[in-house]
């Protein structure tokens, strides 16, 4: 067509040059354009269906409040918000699950204080869900309790301490598998107190209720949510709650710190993460759409039937919990003993 | 009596219309999920949980209910037919039931087996109506100790469980709990035989197990070998569905002993179908007067099971309903179900929703009606399976076994370890080696070591344990009373091995 | 017991030499134990030796892992007490078996490695292809390599099973069970 190396314009600019100038405009316009989708790709956002993958089996509090939530928000966003269920131990498949996708918000993992805790607790986790994913925002938020059975001799934490004083290695507290929130929660109660106990591990926390009915174990340390059926069927008495303010379902129960030890608190919380590299207005969005979710009354109401809190955070607020949450357990794991995997 | 009033209150509720026809959905979809190999009734009640949110209670816990019990009229359909086992607790009736298709008999081990789920669930029914709250109170004084016991029980019966070597099926048990011990250890949280692979940190997956040791070796066996027998269709006349007078005279006390056991077993939390069945079979064999007849055939051999496979899965309702204990996973994701919708089984239920309780014990017996109903004619159909040719039909069963296995986990390393067994599992039919006892040596071992160490600790390391409590001390007694009983086979075993005679019996 | 069987091996006439039935008096007939006196090991015991020897060797594999974690006693069981103490019966037994079979006569079988491996590609194959290209492309493989597996190949009717199976398994699986599965694609 035009020789473009040896004729120049008026200006004096060579016609190459102009070419690639020209052809520079056009990928710029398209690379604009492109940007351009991915900001209107927030605006559009969601566009097809999304994933919500929970690194627990079907049933459990985190597969329950993630379906919840995940009808509200394929009202509120206009797309299918799907749970599907990887579970595997330290979240490991359902973190590869995310891994595999694309940076566009369209797959989200449920990231938990179990996460932090599988940070320190295993050698090689595989990933790190600190650089590798993008916070959005807490759901649920939980407290552990401490039970004991009601025809038993502890009225309060204060009598379960004073007894395991009074007779060392004689009293046992019942959790679920070692290296879970439950257990570990255990664990920093015995190094708190002081007191010389043994920590039992059970496969389930069924298995623990029947233990307690038995009177094999005096303590136990599970989430209200497991217990719920158990302290309605006066099975299990709650003694504490280790959260730093009371649960407003079981206003009696005072905290592990009113209630004697100083200073302790476990709380749990399970929370959204997308792949890092995400839009911000997409997670923005996520966000606003689930803080929406998570004042809502009917999953209010929802949730503290199962025993749990509905709270949003912001992606900053987030990502600190989770770095503090994560420092907390390092520590307990140390200090504990606790072999890693 | 006031059982019977609030049975009639129970019943009543559980003929509505609403209910009947969650009912009638629920087991259906439990058959039909249960024939197919893999997948399950876990993961069929936990997709269809949230489907529950938008029904009232009863009719809610009755569909899943139905799923639950009616996966297990449908599981040993593959196992009669195919040699391919729908769940891990239908691999003892391979053991019987292929043979029996294989001699022309399908039709009578697919419907023996669905009187025999009748017989199962209707007896665990009954003691649920009549005991529940007894029964449940004393499942849960069962402690680690008289656990293991159990398992010890169950253990020694399995050494039965092979007609070849007692050698061989003695390794494959030990083979098996070492396996099982592949993951994170319960007792102190370290992982072992993990090799770092965090697929298999939470155990090798049962499924993935059985249906390689079955499913695939057994494919891999034909391709080799022969044929898996095709039947004629003209052959499939009505009187060759039906059993004979001889049948059915093996069938009721067998059907009568599975229901038992599987109502024992089944109440205990944590110890699941899969215990029960195999218990079920070892005893048949020790009861029999021709022992021989097993894995040929026998009838004994798939009415005990499969009663004790219904009777076990019906008897996990007593203490989930009567105490809010479930029993294992399944229990657990409804109770879930009904903590939503605001229900608290328990010791309150019966109290304060009687109708609620009462109704959902009437659907049950509703649903095991149904699917007696339901399943008789549909023996004819499964029947005409076996006429599809062998060399499309066994890529349409590689088909189902690799998407059942995936459901569990959604992981495609399940299905590797699926081919994994499957050679290993044909390797081993080829030499002899049983996989039956593997298989129950994979699902007893952890609960073996976990429960024995647990009841150390609790014990503060007295071993007296195991003998002071009267529940352990019986099962370790019936243990040595089988021990005793099969030293004669010992000595034989001992004495072919030492003379020279032919160990193997063909 | 029937002694006329003719399973009973190259160690017949040794057997009567040592007293015959009811004479199991340990030491003398460890001496005289036809295994030292024995010839040869039979082509056809060759294969179930090698697999008694390979329980054998899981064993000690077993064994040598277990003994890895931290072992503690009988009333206080670390990670690696039952692993290890499982692991040298199934040694012991895996060495019994192998003498068992030593014992006795096996039976040749028909070993073809075209069944084995195209099944394992088959299933490899589907396992890569699932959640890369779908449910038909992973099917429509499975179907069609584990084809190969049986003499003679027949495309026609596998392919018009692939085709059944993938939407059959379409409807009742992603549909019906809401499995995370594509028809095509990821």
């Amino acid at each position: 067509m035009l020789n473009f190396k040896n004729e120049t314009t008026r200006s004096g600019v060579s016609c190459l040059r102009r070419a690639v100038l020209g052809a520079a405009a056009v990928a710029a316009l398209a690379v604009g354009t492109m940007g351009g989708t991915f900001a209107a790709a927030a605006q559009d956002y969601p566009t097809k269906p999304v994933r919500i993958i929970v690194p627990f089996g079907p049933g459990g509090l985190a597969d329950i409040s993630m379906r919840l939530a995940g009808e509200q928000l394929t009202q509120i966003l206009g797309q299918q918000f799907v749970v599907e269920n990887h579970p595997g131990a330290g979240g490991v498949a359902a973190a590869n699950q995310l891994l595999k996708s694309d940076p566009d918000g369209h797959t989200l993992v449920v990231m938990s204080n179990g996460t932090t805790i599988a940070m320190s607790l295993f050698n090689d986790l595989g990933y790190d869900p600190q650089t590798q994913f993008a916070p959005i925002s807490t759901l649920a938020w939980f407290d552990l309790g401490l039970f004991a059975s009601p025809s038993g001799d502890y009225a309060t934490i204060g009598d379960f301490i004073a007894k395991a004083k009074a007779e060392p290695g004689q009293l046992n507290i019942g959790t679920v598998n070692p290296g879970s929130t439950q257990n570990l929660a255990a664990e920093y109660f015995r190094s708190a107190t002081d007191i010389k106990v043994n920590i039992v591990a059970y496969r389930t926390s069924p298995d623990i209720l029947a233990a307690l009915i038995r009177g094999e174990i005096d303590l136990v340390v599970e989430s209200p949510t497991a217990f719920a059926a158990a302290i309605k069927n006066d099975q299990a008495k709650m003694l504490a709650v280790t959260g730093a303010v009371r649960n407003p379902s079981h206003p009696d129960v005072p905290t592990t710190s009113e209630a004697g030890v100083e200073g302790y608190e476990v709380s749990g919380w399970n929370a959204l993460y997308t792949l890092a590299g995400t839009p911000d207005d997409v997670i923005a969005k996520l966000n606003k759409a689930i803080t929406e979710v998570a004042a809502m009354p009917e999953i209010q109401a929802k949730f503290a039937e199962l025993g749990t809190t509905a709270k949003a955070l912001s992606p900053e607020e987030m990502a600190t919990q989770f770095e503090n949450d994560r420092a907390h357990w390092a520590k307990i794991i140390e200090s504990a003993g606790i072999e890693k995997r | 009596m006031d059982t019977l009033t609030n049975l009639g209150l129970g019943f009543q509720a559980a003929l509505s219309f609403e209910n009947l026809l969650f009912c009638l959905f629920g087991v259906s979809l439990g058959t039909f999920v249960g024939v197919l190999p893999g997948i399950g009734a876990l993961a069929t009640i936990s997709m269809c949980l949230p489907l529950t949110f938008y029904l009232a209670p009863m009719p809610a816990m009755i569909m899943l209910a139905g799923i639950f019990y009616g996966a297990q009229y449908g599981s040993s359909t593959a196992s009669i037919l195919l040699n391919l086992p729908g769940s891990a607790p239908a691999a003892i009736t391979c053991l019987d039931g292929y043979p029996m298709a294989q001699q022309g008999r399908a039709g009578v081990a697919l419907f023996l087996t669905t009187i025999a789920s009748f017989v199962g669930g209707s007896f665990s029914i009954i003691l649920m109506i009549g005991f529940a709250p007894i029964l449940a109170s004393f499942a849960i004084s069962f402690s680690s100790a008289d656990y293991f016991s159990i398992m010890i029980l169950a253990l020694v019966a399995a050494s039965t469980l092979s007609n070849g070597s007692f050698i061989k099926g003695i390794a494959m048990v030990g083979v098996g709990l070492l396996l099982g011990m592949v993951g994170t250890d319960i007792s102190s949280g370290v992982a072992r035989y993990t090799f770092g692979t965090v697929e298999i940190s939470d155990g090798i997956s049962l499924i993935a197990l059985a249906m390689g040791l079955f499913g695939v070796s057994e494919i891999l066996s034909n391709l080799m070998h022969g044929e898996h027998a095709v039947v004629d269709a003209r052959a499939i006349t009505f009187k060759s569905l039906i059993p004979t007078r001889q049948d059915m005279r093996e069938f009721w006390p067998a059907a009568g002993r599975g229901s038992v056991i599987g109502a024992i077993v089944g109440m205990l939390p944590g110890t699941g179908p899969t215990i029960a069945t195999f218990m079920s079979y070892s005893a048949e064999k020790r009861l029999s007067k021709n022992p021989e007849k097993f894995g040929k055939g026998a009838i004994e051999g798939i009415s005990s099971p499969e009663a004790a496979n219904n009777s076990s899965v019906q008897a996990a309702f007593i203490p989930t309903l009567t105490l809010g204990i479930p029993g294992d996973a399944i229990m657990a994701v409804m109770l879930g179900g009904m903590l939503i919708h605001g229900i608290t089984p328990g010791p309150q239920l019966i109290v304060d929703n009687p109708v609620l309780f009462w109704g959902v014990i009437a659907s049950f017996w509703l649903g095991n009606i149904f699917l007696l109903i339901l399943n008789i004619p549909l023996i004819g159909v499964w029947v005409r399976l076996l006429t599809v040719p062998y060399h499309v039909l066994y890529p349409a069963m590689l088909f189902f076994i690799c998407i059942g296995v995936y459901s569990v986990n959604n992981s495609t390393f399940d299905v590797l370890l699926t081919l994994m067994f499957g050679v290993i599992g044909f390797g081993m039919m080829r030499f002899n080696f049983p996989a039956a006892p593997l298989l129950l040596g994979f699902v007893l071992g952890p609960l073996l070591e976990e429960n024995f160490r647990r009841a150390l600790v609790l014990s503060h390391g007295d071993l007296g344990v195991f003998v002071s409590r009267p529940v352990s001390l019986v099962f370790l007694v019936l243990t040595l009373i089988i021990l005793l009983a099969s030293v004669p086979q010992i000595r034989g075993g001992l004495t072919r091995l030492i003379r020279g005679r032919d160990a193997i019996n063909e | 017991m029937s002694r006329s069987n003719k399973k009973l091996g190259p160690f017949n006439g040794k057997h009567r030499s040592t007293g015959g039935e009811g004479c199991q008096r340990p030491v003398g007939w460890a001496l005289r134990n036809p295994m030292w006196n024995m010839k040869a090991i039979t082509k056809e015991q060759l294969p179930d030796l090698v697999a008694c020897g390979l329980v054998g060797l899981f064993g000690l594999a077993a064994i040598w892992m277990g003994a890895s974690y931290p072992v503690g006693s009988v009333t206080r069981m670390g990670a690696g007490f039952f692993p290890v103490a499982i692991s040298a019966i199934v040694i012991g037994l895996a060495v019994a078996a192998a003498i068992e079979t030593l014992m006795s006569e096996t039976s040749r079988g028909t070993f073809k490695w075209r069944p084995l491996i195209f099944i394992s590609v088959a299933i490899l194959a589907w396992t890569q292809l699932i959640d890369t290209l779908g449910l038909i492309p992973s099917t429509f493989a499975l179907i069609l390599i584990s084809g190969l597996a049986k003499q003679p190949f027949r495309p026609v009717s596998l392919i018009l099973t692939a085709t059944f199976l993938s939407v059959a398994g379409y409807l009742v699986f992603v549909l019906g069970l809401h499995m995370p599965l594509t028809l095509l694609g990821r």
